[in-house]
């Protein structure tokens, strides 16, 4: 499958939300660490004097306390330690990988079938079989993968841009702002979204980019939500006077110091995105409402392999491969999530 | 406590009046409306004419305003002289009219408010079996943390929630349907159970996941101690003390999934073929299950049916929220806000 020019660009901008994702987790892991670096530079270099330096531990004190033992932040520590973390990554980095080279790694042309060798079951040719239409799909699943990853990471990227600064403003400014964003946020997340989202595919019609825009027409107020109440708490912090007294903006303030420093649920509520994401659109493709067949899309797939779910042996296995494959990858950015979350708060730590 | 009720009711004025008009635009966000409405008649390729008869006739050649307002009140009555047809127009929302649906060849309301019950039937079986099966799974996994218990609830339960739930729906079709022939064709009364249950294993797993980190959240607070250092049984402590403060964040999250649910419904039924509101949702869409889509809009039934879930949805927020108060004496003593 030649993948058209829109789709390419979405991909890479799929590729490039991950690429963010992981620096930001990076960054919130590394900060800690970095400033341990710095310090040990600064001492080695001996154009300081000791007060100086004192200073600048001081600055961080709370920081290094906790790294004097191996120079690395508790939450990385915690995180490097965990089982789920580490099944996790390796699933997600491996549906990631298989996304990327799915042209290579996919035997078969994933939508052009060959209509001799339909409904066979698995084997060495086609190791999931073939369907109704005598398309391999196996490669079908590994192609299916793109459209999983660039559905999620859309989806992250549009209800990012939507619900962040809005649920950082409610947060902030308080009052009447607040309780005017925070009363639509409430209604909306009493919305049943998969409705309203089929009902705007009805509208305007499948494809993937209606898809998630549809997605995020009630998506975003979960975002909202998260970052109000972490813009609430960090509001009350000393350095946020601080920026206020030498007279930052306020927007300043939300960009450089609110927005980093809640970060990390953040990253955890965008990691868990992604399952929500591949569960709704395969849900609505599979009521055939979402990306259309013959896309290689999983719940597409499910739609129309369900037809034969009754018919003699090889033919119910088609429905059953897509649904493992959806199992594994939910469930690794699951791990994931859940690994990052308690990594990152140190209430959940035991 | 009544004046949060109130106060609370009091805020479903502005909620109706915004999903009125979201269902409402449905029809003309579609752009043109007289072509959906005669394609549901199975006039697929109409002349200009047609077009200009049939928007006169059902009144979409006026503006949208006043398409509204008559769409909510029946108000202006159709109006013969400009060749509008009040026996085929919504006429009124209040008067409890919805319009006809050519699909079903009979009145939406009608049609809906004949699977509603239905509806409500799994929705609620979905919600009582999650409800139990959550928090007993939940709960018991925190009292014996850190046990092969604990381990194998908490494994069962990360993949409760990883399995997509229309696969699970699929596959349970495929073994007592095809395999077993238990599961009829037309489902009725307790069948319930099938469609409730590949629901509420979702909905059951995240809850007894909340439950667990709730509970062992409030076994770790200074009152349990206080409560076992006077000498309390242990029963006591845990169904007196624990249980009612872990179940604070339990019910927000509850209240959270609750739309979730109502989404969840649509697919059960469409895929175990329960004849309710969702099954006629997805076919008024030209959606379906097994191979079945692209079929033409009945459009009025869709506005009907969305209608009716997201007042559904409204109505049990409600009830959720009053629940909530009651539980929470935070709330119920006005402290909050």
């Amino acid at each position: 499958m030649m993948l058209e020019l829109a789709e390419q660009i979405t991909f890479a901008l799929a590729i490039f939300v991950f690429g963010i994702s992981f620096l930001a987790l990076a960054r919130t892991f590394g900060t800690e660490r970095s400033v341990v670096k710095v310090y040990r530079g600064l001492k080695r270099s001996g154009q300081y004097r000791a007060s100086q330096l004192d200073r600048f531990l001081l600055q961080h004190f709370k920081v290094y306390r906790g790294l004097k033992r191996r120079g690395q932040s508790p939450a990385a520590r915690y995180f490097k330690r965990d089982i789920r973390a580490k099944v996790g990554l390796a699933i997600v980095l491996v549906i990631v990988f298989t996304a990327i080279f799915a042209s290579f790694i996919a035997p078969h042309d994933p939508i052009r079938g060959i209509a001799d060798d339909r409904f066979q079951g698995p084997s060495w040719n086609y190791p999931m079989g073939t369907d109704y239409a005598g398309q391999c799909i196996f490669s079908r699943i590994i192609y299916g993968t793109r459209i999983a990853l660039m559905i999620g990471a859309l989806l992250v990227a549009v209800e990012v841009m939507i619900g962040v600064p809005l649920g950082l403003l409610a947060g902030y400014r308080g009052g009447k702002v607040d309780s005017l964003i925070m009363r639509v946020v409430d209604a909306v997340l009493a919305m049943p979204g998969m409705i309203i989202a089929l009902a705007f595919v009805a509208i305007f019609g499948p494809g993937l980019y209606k898809v998630v825009l549809a997605m995020a027409v009630t998506g975003w107020a979960g975002y909202a939500r998260l970052m109000r109440g972490q813009a609430l708490a960090i509001k009350e912090e000393p350095y946020i006077e601080a920026a206020r007294a030498i007279g930052e903006k306020d927007r300043t303030i939300l960009r450089r110091y609110v927005l980093p420093n809640s970060m990390s649920p953040l990253i955890v509520m965008v990691t868990m995105t992604f399952p929500a994401a591949i569960l709704l659109s395969s849900s609505m493709s599979f009521l055939g409402l979402g990306i259309m067949p013959p896309e290689p899309d999983w719940g597409a797939m499910l739609n129309q392999y369900s037809k034969y779910l009754g018919a003699p042996m090889p033919a119910p296995l088609m429905s059953i491969f897509p649904g493992i494959v959806m199992i594994i990858t939910i469930l690794g950015f699951n791990f994931l999530g859940d690994a990052l979350r308690d990594a990152l708060d140190p209430r959940l730590r035991e | 406590m009544y004046g949060f009720i109130i106060r609370r009711l009091l805020f479903i004025i502005p909620i109706m009046f915004v999903v009125t008009i979201f269902v409402f635009m449905l029809l003309p966000l579609t752009g043109d409306p007289a072509r959906q409405v005669l394609r549901a008649q199975g006039v697929n390729d109409p002349t200009l004419e047609q077009i200009e008869v049939t928007s006169h006739r059902f009144g979409f050649h006026r503006p949208l305003y006043i398409q509204y307002i008559r769409w909510l009140t029946g108000w202006p009555p159709a109006d013969p002289t400009q060749g509008e047809d009040a026996s085929v127009m919504t006429n009124g929302l209040l008067r409890g009219d919805l319009g006809y649906s050519y699909t079903k060849g009979e009145p939406v309301l009608g049609a809906i408010l004949e699977r509603l019950p239905n509806t409500l039937t799994l929705t609620i079986a979905a919600f009582t079996m999650s409800l139990a099966i959550g928090l007993l799974i939940g709960i018991i996994s925190a009292l014996r943390r850190k046990t092969w218990v604990d381990y194998l609830c908490m494994g069962t339960t990360i993949f409760g929630v990883s399995i997509p739930f229309f696969w699970l729906g699929l596959m349970m079709l495929l073994i007592f349907q095809v395999w077993l022939g238990w599961y009829p064709y037309t489902p009725y009364g307790l069948w319930v159970i099938f469609p409730a249950f590949a629901l509420a294993t979702h909905q059951s797993a995240s809850l007894a996941r909340m439950t667990r980190s709730s509970m062992l959240d409030v076994l770790r607070q200074d009152y349990i101690r206080t409560a076992r250092a006077k000498g309390l049984r242990e029963k006591t402590v845990i169904y007196t003390h624990a249980l009612r403060n872990a179940f604070i964040p339990v019910a927000t999250l509850l209240f959270l999934r609750l739309p979730f649910l109502f989404g969840g419904t649509v697919i059960m039924e469409v895929i175990f073929r329960w004849p309710g509101m969702g099954q006629l949702l997805v076919s008024a869409m030209g959606g379906g299950a097994f191979g079945a889509s692209g079929g033409a809009k009945d459009w009025f039934l869709v506005q009907g049916g969305v209608l009716m879930f997201l007042i559904l949805a409204v109505v049990a927020n409600l009830l959720c929220d009053i629940t909530y108060a009651y539980l929470n004496p935070k709330i119920r003593y006005g402290e909050s806000k």
